[in-house]
């Protein structure tokens, strides 16, 4: 089947504001993303070593309470992203088991790429205390002053380094 | 306490968990339909051909924004409930950078790479496979590196908002947010169509171009929308910290109400069931545990006057935030109990120095004076009726709902 | 799990006692997955029995003898008592479901292993045959079992029923845990072994109609699975004070989340929406959609056996 189009982009991102607002009303909080490996790096950590878990400053929030790290508005909430971001691609035909890339690049190459960034990304969120979902958008919505900070920090970081990695896209 | 009724109070939190539910799925669907589960048409934010991810976040960001200040603007959102991220400067500035690194890199963000993984990207689930392994990299650095733990905590200013730091208005600050965005959107589209032609990569934006029409009206609908906000609705009052308050002894107000003292104004703080079977301070006039129904008793007096609050046993000793700062405010110490004993009561024990006997004489002639018992061996207080109009309640003509 | 308690505190009954882990609810998932695999490749051999069939379709039914050594595994090391496992062989209790259960096991393994050897492609066959040729009775049991597909099928399909059952029946006569003691979750945990069932054989480098076929027949069998999940639950709700409490726990109690989101959102939903618009747009069923109705063939089990040892006469008769 072919592919339906993308929404108008400020369609799309008013349902995004109206869902962000609704999340705000109806629970009190933001949306997220990074709280779910956090949060199972928590419990698995706290497995294996729970002293050391309880003690970490990054981790070891999660865990003070002896509550399951995994009982949470923001992991509950990553699981409804998965359900509709694969609803939302299979009803409009863009479900597909592929690797996305530029032309110009191996498919090995592209995924060391993927896996470097989410690396990085992944200190980056851990360090910032959030990612795009939970500082930039929900923090952003608030008018935070950190989450400003951080969002013209992560477009100011991202065409720093593009030009880097510009094989990869165009 | 206030009228807001967001966010819903759920009592079970197994019942609030669900809705993460509904809500994350669509969070998913708007970010899918959006685009942001295809990193090539993400990325290419930063090589400027699609600046998608610019426009969605805004708009997102814009709609949220006004809402929720418009509904804390109207009472009905109380924002002092809500989780806003708190500010560590340095931490967010440096994490915000290297996390721009990351997302082009991989060409997403956590959030999206969720939505990419499951339309079936592989790049996706590797980086989230990368989010993971980075996630817990930090938490061995933070711990096991020397000086990372100060940066995580570094530049920490609490919960800050940016008209505080700037202090301008909140609606005046967004207005200008939704201002500059408006220009902004306006110069994607620009930048956005020089790109394409200069990459002849037409096939990831959608042909908003030719729609700018229905854009335009609706920048300008959105621009309407918050102007007519700003000018109407008084500034929300959730930032403002409570102040510590001076208090006023009880013998010492009993003495300002006879003088008549017209710029004094007594607010009964007690609740419902403490004034039920008893008497109220004269003059003063009940405000339940309404603080906003105080507040606008509070805005509508003169700068200068006096404001006493009481309530049963002198515990509150703040103001109130959203209350204004032009007015004087002190609370009765020991409050209404400490009222009966020290007012409404003549002292009992004689005094042995010459200073106790004065304090005695003196509560004998003042609760004389609001008992109304005939024990006039007063010569200095004539004998008014109790329920006199002083204070200043009748004096004001908008006495804030008294 | 201890098989005998004598003491007064007996894990059976006293309702604080968490005794079943993580092996349970595996061996369950397990088990149904046995059970559908049997039940879909019987009924497909019975149905078809002249279509060509994909490689991957022919050498399938060796999963479920493979599938189920891997559940009794985690069965057998759930057993405080493990090497004492081979007495259940010698006795045969008719009103216990272990008894039945472990009855059951023992005839999965011919049943399975025969009708899978009758189903190998014939390269393999040959070259195995070769290999085992000094084995005595090897030719004479190829034989009779390339004769005799269709007794296999149906034996096959009546020990994968049984088995499919049994795994709901094992938590459904436990008195003691309110949440479970419903007639409703044979059948449950039956229709749900056979979804997880077709929703494994899809996982694998099928025909593109063998795929579409199993996954309409999987759409039918997640809508089968939520009329009885509904069933189970106004059957719990209209009983007596210990079920409504029982309920409880998976609606507002502490499984409520984990429940609603992992199995009937993730588990259910999700995939038989997606099912349906595979169908409507005439496309290859995914593995993502598969994937989906294992995770929640296994959340089912993994919330019923936690959420059920939670429920008690006593603990939620007092909670509420």
């Amino acid at each position: 089947m072919e592919a339906k189009r993308y929404w108008n982009p400020y369609v799309a991102g008013a349902l995004l504001g109206l869902t962000l607002l609704a999340t705000f009303l109806v629970a009190g909080q933001g949306l997220g993303a990074t709280a779910l490996p956090k949060r199972t790096l928590a419990l698995a950590a706290h497995e294996v070593a729970p002293a050391w878990t309880e003690a970490n400053p990054s981790i070891g929030g999660y865990v003070a309470d002896g509550q399951n790290p995994l009982r949470n508005w923001l992991v509950v909430e990553v699981i409804g992203v998965v359900i509709g971001g694969f609803l939302g691609a299979m009803s409009a035909g863009r479900f597909h088991v592929k690797v996305e890339k530029g032309p110009r690049i191996s498919t090995r190459s592209r995924l060391r790429y993927a896996l470097g960034g989410g690396v990085v990304m992944g200190i980056a969120a851990a360090l910032a205390r959030g990612c795009t979902s939970g500082q930039a958008l929900s923090g952003g919505a608030m008018l935070a002053t950190g989450s400003w900070a951080f969002m013209m920090m992560v477009f100011a970081g991202g065409y720093a380094f593009a030009y880097l990695v510009r094989r990869q896209w165009i | 306490m206030s009228t807001a009724i967001f966010p819903l109070a759920i009592a079970s939190e197994e019942v609030r968990l669900l809705t993460a539910i509904g809500l994350g799925f669509l969070f998913g669907f708007s970010l899918e339909r959006a685009g942001f589960g295809n990193a090539r048409k993400l990325a290419a934010q930063f090589y400027l051909y699609d600046m998608t991810v610019f426009k969605v976040m805004f708009t997102a960001i814009l709609v949220a924004m006004v809402g929720l200040y418009t509904l804390a603007g109207l009472g009905l959102a109380d924002l002092s409930l809500m989780w806003i991220n708190p500010t560590f400067m340095w931490a967010q500035v440096i994490g915000g950078f290297l996390f721009g690194a990351g997302f082009i890199m991989s060409g997403l963000c956590p959030g999206t790479s969720v939505v990419s993984a499951a339309s079936g990207r592989i790049d996706a689930v590797v980086t989230f496979l990368g989010i993971f392994i980075g996630t817990a990299v930090f938490a061995l650095v933070v711990d096991f590196v020397p000086g990372v733990e100060a940066l995580y905590n570094g530049g920490s200013m609490g919960v800050s908002v940016i008209p505080e730091i700037l202090s301008v208005s909140t609606p005046l600050f967004m207005l200008g947010v939704v201002i500059v965005a408006g220009a902004a959107f306006v110069g994607a589209e620009k930048v956005e169509s020089i790109f394409q032609r200069k990459y002849g990569m037409v096939e990831h934006a959608p042909k908003v171009t030719r729609r700018t029409p229905r854009l335009k009206f609706a920048v300008a609908g959105s621009l309407a929308l918050v102007a007519v906000f700003a000018a109407f609705v008084p500034p929300p009052n959730v930032d403002l910290p409570a102040r510590p308050m001076e208090t006023i002894e009880p013998l010492d107000l009993a003495e300002l109400i006879i003088a008549g003292d017209p710029d004094l104004k007594i607010l009964d703080f007690r609740t419902v069931a403490g004034q039920a079977g008893s008497n109220a301070i004269p003059g003063s006039c009940s405000c339940g545990t309404d603080v906003d129904k105080a507040a606008e008793t509070a805005a509508s007096v003169p700068p200068g006057t006096k404001i006493v609050i009481y309530d049963e046993f002198g515990i509150w000793n703040e103001v109130p935030g959203s209350w204004p700062e032009s007015v004087e405010y002190r609370y009765v110490r020991g409050g209404y109990a400490a009222w009966e004993t020290d007012v409404r009561t003549a002292a009992e024990t004689t005094g042995h120095t010459l200073a106790e006997r004065e304090r005695i004489e003196r509560q004998n002639q003042i609760s004389a004076f609001f008992t109304g018992a005939a024990a006039a061996q007063s010569s200095s207080v004539a004998a008014p009726p109790p329920a006199m109009p002083m204070g200043g309640g009748a004096k004001k003509k908008k006495a804030g709902g008294c | 799990m201890q098989e005998t308690t004598t003491t007064r505190v007996n894990a059976l009954i006293d309702p604080s006692l968490h005794i079943w882990h993580y092996e349970v609810p595996l061996y369950l998932f397990l088990g149904g997955l046995v059970a559908g695999l049997m039940v879909i490749g019987g009924l497909w051999m019975l149905r078809y029995p002249d279509r060509p069939r994909s490689r991957a379709l022919q050498l399938m039914p060796w999963a479920a003898p493979l599938l189920i050594t891997l559940g009794m595994l985690f069965l057998w090391l759930d057993l405080e008592n493990p090497f004492n496992a081979f007495r259940f062989y010698f006795t045969f209790e008719l009103t216990s479901p272990m008894s039945w259960g472990s009855w059951i096991l023992l005839g999965v393994y011919p049943v399975s292993i025969l009708l899978a050897w009758a189903s190998t492609p014939a390269d393999l066959k040959e070259r195995w045959l070769a290999r085992l040729s000094g084995v005595p009775g090897v030719g004479r049991l190829d034989t009779w079992s390339s004769g005799r597909v269709r007794l296999l099928a149906n034996l096959n399909i009546l020990l994968g029923a049984s088995l499919g059952v049994y795994t709901g029946v094992l938590l459904g006569a436990m008195a003691a845990r309110p949440l479970w003691n419903s007639a409703i979750l044979g059948p449950l945990f039956l229709v749900s072994g056979l979804s997880t069932g077709a929703a494994f054989m899809m996982m694998y480098r099928l025909e593109r109609q063998e795929k579409q076929l199993l996954s309409r027949l999987d759409m039918g069998l997640i809508t089968v699975e939520l009329v009885l999940l509904g069933l189970w639950m106004i059957g719990l709700a209209t009983g007596g004070a210990a079920s409504r409490a029982g309920l409880h726990t998976i609606l507002g109690g502490p499984y409520t989340a984990a429940f609603w989101t992992l199995v009937v959102a993730l588990g259910l939903l999700t995939p038989l929406i997606g099912e349906w618009l595979e169908h409507r747009h005439g496309s290859i069923p995914a593995r993502f959609t598969a994937a989906l109705v294992l995770i929640g063939g296994l959340a089912l089990r993994w919330i019923l056996v936690y959420a059920g040892q939670h429920s008690g006469w006593v603990s939620d008769l007092a909670s509420l």
